[in-house]
């Protein structure tokens, strides 16, 4: 069992192969002999590293995305139900739980966060967009006029 | 403010009571004299309260300004603003792997037009633009002239953004169109 601290110094023990789930750990564990050392890992908060170790332990033992396939990861956006009950169950620290998986460099738990906020996108008006992630319209004026001949047609029709 | 304003008056208040109270008789000139000097101090209030009207309507207009503001800045602690360009421009890919471009909201358009980041974001992806569907209608009618002009409008606007990206296409085409 390894030892890993959170940002807000709370530990965690977790065992070597639900670890290398991140890329990063696992080279971090090649170097390191003694687990009574615990991890620290500065960038991601206890709330966070919690939720990341659940997905990584449910995940222990898939095969890890190759990095040749990446092209096929992108076109693949259904998400499989235990994926979609835990990033639904956690969706107000989705960005949070992005974050993590970029640091740690855990590309699956990378794809689903952005595929599910994706999912949250497709379909949408831009104004739509705007107000699911509170983002406000700082466009100029010829902006906004190039980007409403763009959307002619949906004017239009 | 009020008391500062009081004391700018020429007749007091309590000599105007003395004078509508007295039992005696008052001089014309007396009387004219006192009221030119209240119709100048009315004159004087007239002025100071049109000042402060337009200063309170500057500090109001402000006062909404810096609202506004408030409210524009306080949407930058919304998470998607904390994440990297990179992961940003990830989250883009999966949401425009599809753009059927009949559609009224065409996902990479939408994406590309919600704010100044997001847009320099999407236009600098090559990627959001190479993945669409495209429908060739039968027949020659008036609305369909108007879809197919409008239908390549758009179709140049995802070749070109795409630039040298491998396209992934979908066309779709009524039976009637088979000759195209």
């Amino acid at each position: 069992m390894f030892t890993l601290l959170s940002e807000d110094g709370i530990s965690f023990q977790a065992e070597r192969d639900v670890l290398e789930r991140s890329v990063l750990l696992k080279n971090m564990l090649e170097d390191v002999q003694d687990s009574s050392n615990s991890i620290p890992l500065p960038n991601v908060a206890s709330a966070v590293l919690e939720k990341v170790l659940h997905f990584c332990e449910h995940h222990r033992g898939d095969p890890l995305p190759v990095p040749e396939e990446d092209e096929t990861r992108m076109r693949k956006i259904v998400i499989e139900d235990w994926d979609y009950d835990f990033i639904s169950a956690n969706c107000d620290i989705v960005f949070e739980i992005i974050m993590a998986a970029n640091y740690l460099d855990i590309k699956d738990l990378l794809d689903l966060g952005c595929k599910y906020v994706a999912s949250l996108i497709k379909g949408k008006s831009t104004e739509q967009i705007r107000e699911l992630f509170h983002i406000v319209n700082d466009l100029t004026p010829e902006e906004e006029e190039k980007i409403k001949k763009e959307n002619q047609w949906a004017e239009a029709v | 403010m009020l008391d500062s304003c009081r004391q700018r008056v020429g007749v007091g208040a309590r000599s105007i009571h003395d004078i509508l109270r007295s039992l005696g008789t008052h001089q014309r000139p007396e009387i004219l004299g006192i009221l030119g000097k209240i119709d100048k101090d009315l004159d004087n209030l007239s002025s100071e309260i049109s000042s402060v009207k337009t200063r309170l309507l500057a500090l109001n207009s402000r006062f909404e300004w810096l609202q506004k503001q408030r409210s524009a800045v306080h949407t930058l602690l919304s998470p998607i603003h904390r994440l990297p360009n990179e992961l940003l421009m990830q989250l883009f890919t999966f949401a425009c792997s599809k753009n059927n471009l009949e559609c009224k909201n065409v996902n990479a358009l939408n994406v590309a037009a919600v704010c100044h980041r997001w847009r320099e974001l999407a236009l600098s992806c090559s990627e959001l633009w190479s993945r669409f569907e495209i429908w060739i209608p039968g027949g020659y009618l008036d609305k369909d002239d108007m879809y197919m002009s409008h239908a390549e409008n758009r179709l140049d606007l995802f070749l070109s953004r795409s630039k040298s990206h491998p396209l992934t296409l979908t066309i779709a085409a009524d039976e009637s169109a088979e000759d195209l």
